[in-house]
C-alpha cells in the first residue's frame, strides 16, 4: 500500500467549545482572537475555565444528568460533522459505521453526589449509576445516530481524542467499517478539576501556552469530531474531500505516571511514526497544532523538541482559546489543524509573550500565513502516552 | 477484521481461581465458586455478598519494592495478568524496546483509586485531594504502569466499552499487528471490584446476588460479582507458529441479526444477568456444544476475554474443542464474536520480541 493510498478522506468537521457552537463559529472566535473565559468554583476558590455558552450547549446540556454530557457534546459534534459531510442518518442505513471517541470524563464512574451520600452511609438509589451504564460515549453516538457498527471509547487520557481518530483511520483500512464517526468530547467536572488543583498545575490566570510565565492549565470542555471514510466510499457518493489522516504515530514515554519524559522521546517517536506512515519528513511540515497545556513540563518538552525536529516550521497551541478539554483536545485540535490548512492559516497563540530562556522555541504569537499542505497536530497524555496526527489538505 | 489470524503466544489469568494457568485448570476440574464474601449496607442492615476476588500478591516478583508501594490494585492486577502472559511465552522484562503494543480494556476502569480519590477530595472540605490518587484513578493508569514496568514505547491503547471492551480492543490489535505498527501485541482486560459496585450490585439485584452461577438458566438473575485481569500476548498469524492456536474472526453485530454456524462449539459469555439471557437463549439454539466459563470467573465486563484464554488451555489440556467460538452479548443488543482455533503449533515459541 503506498502512502497516497494509505491516506484516509476526512468529509465531515463537527466541533463546540467555549470559542463556539459550529466550525464556522470556532474558527471566527479564533482568527478574531478572542477568548471567553469564564471562573469556577472549586472548594473556596475560583479558576479561570473555557466552559460552553449556553447557547452554543447542545439540548438538556446543562439541565439533564451530568453523566450524560461527554456524550451529548459528542452527538452534537458528530451530528455537524454528518451534515457537513452530506451523511444523512438515512443514508447511513445498512453501511457498517464505526465509532471511536475518546474521552477522560465520559467513562469515569465520579458521581460525586451519589459517592457523597454512599460514604456517608444514606443508601443513595442506584438510578445514577443505571444513568451511566447508559451513557458511554461512543455507545450515545451509536444510538442516536442508530448505527450497529463497532464501538470504542478511548480512554488513552488527553491523547484520547487524537487516538480515537488514529484508530478509526486503521479500522477503515482494514475494512472493520467503511464510515467512521471519530474524535472527542469531555465536560467540565468538579472532581477532575480537584486532581488538576492537587497535582499543582492549573494557572489562576487565564493559560499563556509557551510564555515565561505560565502556571499551567485551564480546564475546557467541548468535542471535536470528524466523519472519515474509504476512497470507495467517497467516490461512491461523490462526496467532497475536506483533508486526509496522512500518518498517525502513538508511543509511550515509560517514563512516569503523571509527568512527561523530560528530553520528549515518546513524542518524537509518535511524531515519526507519523511522519513515516505518510511518507514525509520534517521539512514537508507547514506548522503545528501544539499540545501545549501551558504547564511547565509539557510546554518545556514541545519548546525544545519543535526547533529540534522543525527547524523554522511555525507552531501555536490553541488552547487558550479553548481549555484543555482533555480527551476531547486531540478531536478539537484536528478540527483546528484541519481548518487552517483549509485557509492557509494558523492560528496565534494567545497568552504568549514573554519567550521562555528555558527552550529555544517561539510560538508563532499572531496569525500566521502558511503554504497549507501539511499539519501535524500532536497530544500528550498522563502516563506518558504521545499520539501525532498528520493532516493533509484535500489534494495530499 | 482484516481476515488475518491472530496467534496466541501466551496467556495469563488471574481471577477469583487463583493466579495462572494451573489454578485455571484447577477450577476447570472442580466447577467454579466464588472465593469470597464481601460485606455490603442494605436498608435491611449488612448483607454478605458471594465475590470472585482476586489476589494481587503474586505480582511481587514482577516489580520492584517502589512499584509495589506506588501502584494501584488496579495496575497491580493488569501487571500481574500481562506478566503472567509475558513469562508464559518465553518473554522477560524489562522488554527495553518499542515493537510490543499494548492495549488495557476494562468496564468500570480504576474504580476503587476513583472513589478513593473522592474520599481525599471530600475529607478536609476538599483542602487535600491526593495528586498520587488522582493519577492511579486515571483510566489509563493500569496501561501506564504496564509500559513502565515492562520499558515498552511501544503504542498504547486504553479501551471501556463495558461488555463489549474485549472485541472493541480486539479489533484495534488486529490492525496493529495487520499494518505492521508493532510486532505483538500484549491484550489484556482488567476488572477490579470496590465497595460502590458491591453495594449497586446488590442494590440492582437484591437476593438475586446469592449465586451461583447458572449461565443457562435463561429465566433467573444468577450472576455473582468478579473481578480479574485475562491477557493474551498475540503475535501476526500467518507464520504458522502459535503456542496455543488462533484468533481467526473477529465480528462485531447485533445478537438479533446473527446465527452461529450449526456445527459451532459455542462459549456464551452468559453469566447470569437476566437481561441479556434472551440474547444467548436465541444464539444457543439448538447447538449441541455449548459451554459457558463463567461459573469459574464470576460476572465481570471483561469475560469475553477470559472465554477466549480459558478455551486456549482447556484446548491444550484436551478438555476443550479444538475450534470454538465465544460470543459475548451486552444489554444493548451487541454481540461480539471471536472465532477462535486451538490446533497445536509446536515450537512455536519464536522471536516475534
Amino acid at each position: 500500500m503506498t502512502h497516497a493510498s494509505k491516506a484516509i478522506p476526512i468529509t465531515g468537521l463537527g466541533c463546540l467549545c467555549a470559542a463556539g457552537g459550529t466550525v464556522p463559529e470556532v474558527a471566527k472566535t479564533l482568527f478574531a482572537g478572542q477568548r471567553n473565559v469564564q471562573y469556577r468554583s472549586v472548594g473556596e476558590r475560583r479558576y479561570p475555565v473555557f466552559q460552553l455558552a449556553p447557547q452554543d450547549a447542545p439540548p438538556r446540556y446543562f439541565e439533564g444528568a451530568e453523566c450524560e454530557r461527554c456524550g451529548r457534546l459528542a452527538v452534537a459534534a458528530a451530528r455537524e460533522a454528518l451534515t457537513h459531510a452530506g451523511l444523512t442518518q438515512q443514508a447511513l442505513v445498512g453501511r457498517t459505521v464505526g465509532v471511536c471517541i475518546g474521552t477522560t470524563v465520559g467513562s469515569a464512574m465520579n458521581n460525586e453526589a451519589f459517592y457523597r451520600h454512599f460514604r456517608e452511609g444514606r443508601m443513595p438509589g442506584i438510578e445514577p449509576i443505571r444513568r451511566y451504564l447508559r451513557t458511554n460515549p461512543a455507545s450515545m453516538v451509536a444510538r442516536a445516530f442508530d448505527l450497529s457498527g463497532p464501538c470504542q471509547t478511548i480512554v488513552n487520557a488527553c491523547s484520547s481524542g487524537s487516538v480515537a481518530i488514529g484508530h478509526a483511520a486503521e479500522w477503515i483500512r482494514a475494512g472493520v467499517c467503511d464510515v467512521a464517526i471519530a474524535g472527542g468530547a469531555d465536560m467540565l467536572c468538579n472532581v477532575i478539576h480537584a486532581g488538576f488543583l492537587s497535582l499543582l498545575i492549573t494557572d489562576s490566570e487565564a493559560c499563556r501556552p509557551f510564555d515565561r510565565r505560565r502556571q499551567g492549565l485551564n480546564l475546557g470542555e467541548g468535542a471535536g469530531i470528524v466523519v472519515m471514510e474509504s476512497e470507495s466510499s467517497v467516490r461512491r457518493r461523490g462526496a467532497v474531500v475536506q483533508a486526509r489522516l496522512c500518518g498517525y504515530g502513538n508511543a509511550c514515554d515509560a517514563f512516569h505516571i503523571s509527568a512527561p519524559e523530560p528530553t520528549g522521546r515518546g513524542l518524537k517517536r509518535a511524531i515519526d511514526l507519523a511522519l513515516a506512515e505518510a511518507g514525509l519528513d520534517c521539512g514537508d511540515i507547514d506548522f503545528i497544532n501544539a499540545h501545549g497545556t501551558a504547564t511547565p513540563e509539557n510546554d518545556r518538552v514541545e519548546g525544545r523538541l519543535f526547533p529540534e525536529l522543525f527547524a523554522e516550521v511555525p507552531f501555536s497551541s490553541t488552547k487558550g482559546f479553548t481549555g484543555h478539554t482533555l480527551g476531547a483536545a486531540g478531536g478539537i485540535e484536528a478540527v483546528i489543524t484541519v481548518v487552517c490548512l483549509q485557509r492557509k492559516q494558523i492560528v496565534g497563540n494567545i497568552g504568549f509573550e514573554e519567550p521562555d530562556p528555558e527552550f529555544p522555541g517561539r510560538p508563532a504569537a499572531e496569525n500566521t500565513p502558511v503554504r497549507g499542505r501539511y499539519g501535524l497536530s500532536d497530544s500528550v497524555a498522563f502516563g506518558g502516552n504521545n499520539a501525532v496526527l498528520v493532516l493533509g489538505g484535500a489534494d495530499a | 477484521m482484516n481476515g488475518r489470524p491472530l496467534a496466541i503466544m501466551g496467556v495469563g489469568l488471574v481471577g477469583g481461581f487463583g493466579v495462572g494457568k494451573q489454578a485455571v485448570l484447577e477450577a476447570l476440574a472442580k466447577g467454579g465458586a466464588p472465593n469470597e464474601t464481601v460485606t455490603v449496607e442494605t436498608p435491611s442492615g449488612p448483607r454478605r455478598l458471594p465475590a470472585y476476588q482476586a489476589d494481587v500478591a503474586a505480582v511481587r516478583p514482577f516489580i520492584s519494592a517502589g512499584d509495589w508501594r506506588r501502584m494501584n490494585r488496579f495496575g497491580k492486577l493488569a501487571v500481574l495478568g500481562a506478566s503472567l502472559a509475558l513469562q508464559d511465552a518465553g518473554c522477560k522484562a524489562p522488554l527495553n524496546h518499542n515493537h510490543l503494543g499494548l492495549i488495557v480494556a476494562s468496564g468500570y476502569g480504576a474504580s476503587k483509586s476513583t472513589f478513593d480519590f473522592l474520599d481525599s477530595m471530600l475529607e478536609d472540605d476538599g483542602r487535600c485531594p491526593s495528586p498520587t490518587l488522582f493519577s492511579n484513578s486515571v483510566a489509563s493508569s493500569a496501561a501506564s504502569h504496564l509500559s513502565i514496568v515492562l520499558q515498552s514505547g511501544g503504542p498504547s491503547l486504553t479501551v471501556s466499552q463495558f461488555e463489549m471492551s474485549p472485541l472493541s480492543a480486539l479489533l484495534t490489535a488486529s490492525t496493529w499487528l495487520a499494518e505492521g505498527r508493532v510486532q505483538a501485541v500484549l491484550f489484556g482486560v482488567v476488572d477490579e471490584l470496590c465497595p460502590v459496585l458491591s453495594y449497586s450490585y446488590e442494590r440492582f439485584f437484591g437476593e438475586q446476588t446469592s449465586g451461583p452461577i447458572e449461565p443457562f438458566h435463561w429465566d433467573k438473575q444468577t450472576a455473582v460479582m468478579g473481578e480479574g485481569a485475562a491477557f493474551l500476548l498475540l503475535a501476526p498469524g500467518e507464520g504458522g507458529a502459535a503456542a496455543y492456536g488462533w484468533i481467526d474472526q473477529l465480528l462485531w453485530t447485533r445478537s438479533d441479526r446473527w446465527a452461529a454456524p450449526a456445527d459451532a462449539a459455542l462459549v456464551l459469555g452468559a453469566d447470569g444477568h437476566r437481561c441479556c439471557a434472551d440474547a444467548y437463549r436465541r444464539l444457543a439454539g439448538d447447538h449441541a456444544q455449548l459451554t459457558a466459563y463463567s461459573p469459574l470467573y464470576g460476572s465481570l465486563p471483561g469475560g469475553h476475554a477470559f472465554d477466549v484464554a480459558i478455551s486456549a488451555l482447556a484446548a491444550q489440556a484436551g478438555r476443550g474443542p479444538n475450534r470454538v467460538w465465544p460470543i459475548k452479548c451486552d444489554a444493548e443488543g451487541n454481540c461480539g464474536v471471536i472465532s477462535c482455533r486451538f490446533d497445536r503449533a509446536p515450537d512455536a515459541k519464536s522471536s516475534y520480541l
